[in-house]
């Protein structure tokens, strides 16, 4: 009987799978796992939960290496690293802290760590960041970077940068008879003969705008005092000097938007084919940061690298670059695990760990000596340029939510449905109600 | 005798009829799961809605503010209100109104192969939404899309700033996706149907003198009745959960053009992490949708 | 049936391969992609047919991470989802097309409301209550909240069906003394081969491709599910198109053998069910 027959066979695959489910959520996993088994009779050995959002494949084996170089000095030390990808990721840490499963290590940016510090998820290390001298082993001003939240206080320390640069097409420069700008007048300069001659002076993605914004904030950092900079990013408003240079830089890109600038179809162009589009060799600059080297050597055109200009000669020159993460420990570990976490921070700045990520095409914060690392001809002008400047916020780092915001007002901007000034409008309308939304715990 | 036997019997079967307690065994097993896993957190989010809550802090209740300020101070609410009905109603008719055209033309066609079409048409269903959406992405990419290169050999004009990019065209060209992805859907569930209704049914309007047209009205709509009412509310229903088409492509852009409720909730849930405010857009989003669905219900069963 | 004259039939015919080809398109677009590598992408663009054709993703998917723990997490999660949902859809459904009983108006209220409830709302307070049953993290963390999610759907369409099969045929069985079981195995369920075709299938499908619930509710690696495996491939601004192609083709395989599988199912069964007539 057809029936019948249906309804055995469905019963044994659900015991047969319920046999199976009960297998695997007892913890024992049947395939490898690259860094770290499920611990199940591992007696005598700490285990740490390590998180982080680089799960691209290059990250994922520089971090398999460094764990294993930490092994090297703490075998007793076994290490669960699962990253999660970046668009849920502060989604993940917030569900797991809130629940009490939150892991071991978490590799944290800003406004996460803000997140999770505010509810006294994280430890207070300031004590082993001084008695390790790692302040001393890293470039000014970068552990105090993601910290600035807490002054005083040390909740995490990084090992790599996220700067912001401009690619540019060598080829078409040396046609053009072009060198790179150093100042917004010479970059005005070079985007008007570029797009006279017929290439398309830049790349940008309409769909995600990161280097239209990226380009605001370069603007903003030589229009507006540092301090009204700082105060905006760290949620205490902004002051009408920085609302005129915030709308004086839209005003820019409005401008470079008229003048057609970017690619006629920009608006329905993802940020992520930008390489792509690029290696097309019809255009002349993009900007992206030191993540993407890779994929714009990749493109077979020549392309050389440079720090977005100094706009007032008067400041410091200040580019978009921020530390691209830290490393911060879950409040609630054992002095035993607390200890094993913080040699494994240590590891990073371990000269031969930092040798490998800086091959492996980032850039580190820890003081290095280049020379003893292979790199390329890129990776070597990006990390000259970026020497030269001093590290900007991502402003659209300052309140969750404000990402969105900028892109899509921005975005009304391009199809001329607002103003730069409506557009600034808007964007510190939804930035103070952000705030309230942050702050009303 | 035996007619009151029967008499006896029919009536017992009434009584029964009235309120076969059997019914409940039949329902505890499922109702258990749904009630714990589904409504009890359901209700937990409608409590979450009164609180202010960032999702890790301990949670402080406000009241209605929430409600109230959804209603007054957030203009790209009504926004997401307008696109949101637009796409339920599209959504709820063409790919059912697709589905019984082409499961008529396969089953009552007699086309062969019609296992093969309809196995073809259901193909994007068996893919996950986020890598539809960066197929169609690409294929609405206005430098490298098939699109592009195809209008632009045939020598047809393309809008300049691109589909996806472009505040007018988003929407429809996020339908396209949708239809896409829906229509295998909607022809296999009336292709099962169709494959019910009696062909015996058939044979006799056509004795009556029915053609194709007469057949369709009299003996095919009739029998497909309650599918359609079926189908339309589920894609009623499903349209309302356009959220992961929206969230890996425009992110409800450009500007606010392609903001949809469900996209506004988790923004402001998971991004913005107002947790309470986006409990309360969720709860007016879910009233809506009850508002609708038995709309639709109460029209075809007044039918009936 | 309908003889449509031969003209029309070739409109029909070209009609539905139009679409079909339409259709079908993307996949092959995926496919293509599939055998490239990012290089290729990068350098020719995302629509360029590959030099040399990459058949070793295919090979390599397999050690990136933990895929193929992904892949038998996904199998495990989808056949026990979908068998418990088929056996209770159905014998929940039965009472709500044949039985009258008090508050069956109010009962599938909450089916519909079970039906409207969108992932996001009930997430957060899911994740709390399988914490403190301590279901978190095992795989019945994603087991039991998508047989609860799938159950309204299901019941929903079952119950259309049952609805449109004459009521009279129960109407003889109860007065032969048949009982309500008896009626739900024996007369119900041969009836229903092709719409219970259509809920396995679109269970296994929702499961399988279920994201967010696994995303959330389970933190270990060696539980995660292939959609999360997919997932990985990205990374903090750009996507490696390649290998999401790659394991999307994988994740696709078993899905549309299902489907295949059961097609034949439905033919078989429509022509019992119409000699029996």
């Amino acid at each position: 009987m057809k029936g019948a027959k249906k309804g055995i066979s469905l019963l044994l695959a659900v015991l047969l799978a319920s046999l199976l489910a009960g297998c695997s959520s007892g913890g024992g996993s049947s395939g490898a796992s690259p860094s770290g088994e499920a611990s199940s009779g591992k007696a005598g050995k700490i285990k740490l939960t390590v998180t982080s959002s680089m799960t691209d494949e290059t990250r994922m084996k520089l971090m398999d290496e460094t764990i294993k170089i930490f092994n090297k000095k703490r075998p007793d030390v076994e290490i669960e690293f699962s990253p999660s990808p970046w668009s849920e990721y502060a989604q993940t840490l917030k569900l797991a802290f809130s629940s009490n499963s939150g892991q071991d290590v978490v590799y944290v940016d800003d406004s996460m760590q803000q997140m999770l510090q505010k509810n006294n998820y994280l430890m207070d290390i300031t004590e082993d960041v001084k008695s390790r001298g790692w302040i001393d082993k890293q470039l000014p001003g970068a552990v105090d970077f993601n910290n600035l939240r807490t002054p005083g206080k040390y909740y995490s320390v990084p090992f790599i940068m996220a700067p912001v640069v401009v690619y540019y097409n060598k080829d078409i420069f040396s046609k053009l008879n072009l060198t790179p700008p150093k100042t917004l007048d010479e970059f005005n300069a070079i985007l008007a003969k570029v797009k006279a001659a017929g290439y398309v002076p830049m790349e940008n993605g309409g769909l995600q705008n990161a280097p239209l914004l990226w380009s605001v904030f370069n603007i903003v950092y030589g229009k507006a005092p540092w301090d009204d900079v700082k105060k905006f990013y760290f949620q205490q408003g902004a002051t009408p000097a920085f609302e005129q240079a915030f709308v004086s830089a839209l005003t820019q890109v409005d401008d470079w938007i008229k003048k057609g600038y970017y690619r006629k179809e920009d608006a329905s162009i993802d940020g992520a084919s930008n390489p792509s589009n690029y290696a097309k060799g019809q255009t002349a600059m993009v900007l992206s940061g030191d993540w993407d080297l890779a994929a714009y050597k990749d493109t077979g055109v020549p392309t050389g690298v440079f720090v977005f200009p100094q706009v007032n000669p008067n400041q410091p020159h200040t580019i978009v670059n921020a530390v691209d993460g830290g490393w911060a420990l879950n409040a609630k570990l054992s002095p035993e695990k607390k200890q094993a976490a913080i040699d494994f921070i240590d590891t990073f700045m371990d000269p031969e760990v930092v040798k490998l990520w800086v091959e492996g095409g980032s850039t580190s914060t820890v003081k290095f000596d280049a020379s003893t690392a292979n790199v390329s001809e890129m990776q070597k002008e990006l990390a000259d340029q970026v020497a030269t400047t001093k590290m900007g916020f991502f402003l659209d780092n300052a309140v969750p939510g404000l990402l969105d915001v900028m892109i899509k007002q921005t975005q009304r901007m391009q199809f001329g449905q607002a103003t730069p000034q409506e557009v600034w409008n808007e964007i510190y309308n939804e930035y103070q109600k952000l705030i309230a939304a942050a702050k009303s715990q | 005798m035996k007619q009151e036997l029967t008499d006896i019997s029919a009536l017992k079967r009434k009584v029964r009829e009235k309120n076969n307690p059997l019914a409940y065994l039949f329902l505890l097993p499922a109702y258990i799961l749904i009630l714990y896993f589904v409504c009890w957190p359901a209700l937990q989010t409608l409590a979450l809605s009164f609180t202010d809550w960032d999702g890790i802090s301990p949670k402080k209740f406000v009241g209605l503010r929430n409600y109230i300020e959804l209603f007054t101070n957030e203009p790209m609410f009504w926004e997401a209100i307008k696109h949101t009905i637009l796409w339920v109603v599209g959504g709820s008719t063409i790919p059912v109104w697709g589905g019984i055209l082409l499961a008529n033309l396969l089953v009552r066609g007699q086309v062969r192969l019609a296992k093969w079409f309809q196995m073809i048409y259901f193909l994007p269903q068996v893919i996950s939404a986020v890598i539809a959406a960066v197929i169609w992405k690409w294929i609405y990419d206005p430098l490298f899309g098939p699109l592009a290169a195809i209008l632009d050999s045939l020598g047809i004009s393309r809008p300049a700033a691109g589909w996806l990019g472009n505040p007018d065209l988003v929407m429809y060209a996020l339908f396209v996706i949708f239809l896409w992805g829906s229509f295998g859907y909607t022809t296999m569930i009336f292709t099962a149907a169709l494959q019910s209704v009696d062909s015996q049914l058939y044979d006799a309007a056509k004795i009556d003198g029915c053609g194709f047209w007469g057949q369709f009205r009299h003996v095919t709509l009739p029998g497909l009745y309650q599918a359609v009412t079926t189908v339309t509310v589920l894609m009623a229903i499903g349209s309302f959960g356009i959220f992961d088409l929206v969230m890996a492509t425009t992110k409800g852009g450009p500007g606010y053009s392609s903001y949809v409720i469900s996209y506004y909730v988790y923004t402001q849930g998971f991004i913005v992490n107002r947790v309470g405010f986006a409990a309360a857009a969720s709860i007016v989003l879910t009233l809506f949708i009850l508002i609708v669905t038995r709309t639709i219900i109460y029209f075809r069963e007044r039918n009936e | 049936m309908i003889r449509a004259p031969f003209l029309g039939r070739g409109l029909v015919y070209f009609f539905l391969s139009a679409i079909a080809l339409l259709t079908v398109c993307p996949f092959l677009l995926v496919l293509v992609t599939s055998l490239k590598t990012m290089d290729d992408i990068h350098k020719r663009g995302p629509m360029a047919f590959p030099e040399t054709l990459h058949w070793h993703n295919y090979v390599d998917i397999w050690k990136v991470g933990n895929f193929l723990l992904y892949f038998q997490n996904s199998v495990v999660v989808t056949v026990v989802v979908v068998a418990s949902v088929v056996v209770l859809a159905l014998i929940a459904s039965y009472p709500f097309a044949y039985m009258k009983f008090r508050g069956k108006g109010f009962l599938f209220l909450i089916i519909l409301l079970g039906l409207m409830v969108p992932l996001d709302l009930i997430i957060i307070p899911l994740f709390h209550n399988l914490k403190s049953i301590g279901l978190l993290n095992t795989l019945w963390a994603i087991i039991l909240p998508q047989i609860a999610l799938s159950l309204p759907f299901s019941i929903f369409l079952l119950r259309g069906f049952m609805k449109d099969i004459p009521a009279a045929l129960l109407e003889s069985a109860r007065i032969d003394g048949s009982n309500e079981l008896q009626n739900l195995l024996y007369i119900i369920i041969p009836m229903l081969y092709p719409p219970l075709v259509s809920v396995i299938v679109f269970n296994a499908l929702g499961t399988w491709n279920n994201f967010m619930l696994p995303t959330i509710l389970v933190q270990q690696d060696h539980l995660r599910t292939l959609p999360v495996g997919l997932n990985y491939f990205q990374t903090k601004y750009t996507m490696d198109y390649s290998k999401i192609a790659t394991a999307a083709v994988i994740s696709a395989l078993p899905t549309i053998a299902v489907y295949v599988l059961f097609q034949r199912n439905i033919t078989t069964g429509m022509m019992v069910g119409a000699l029996k007539e």
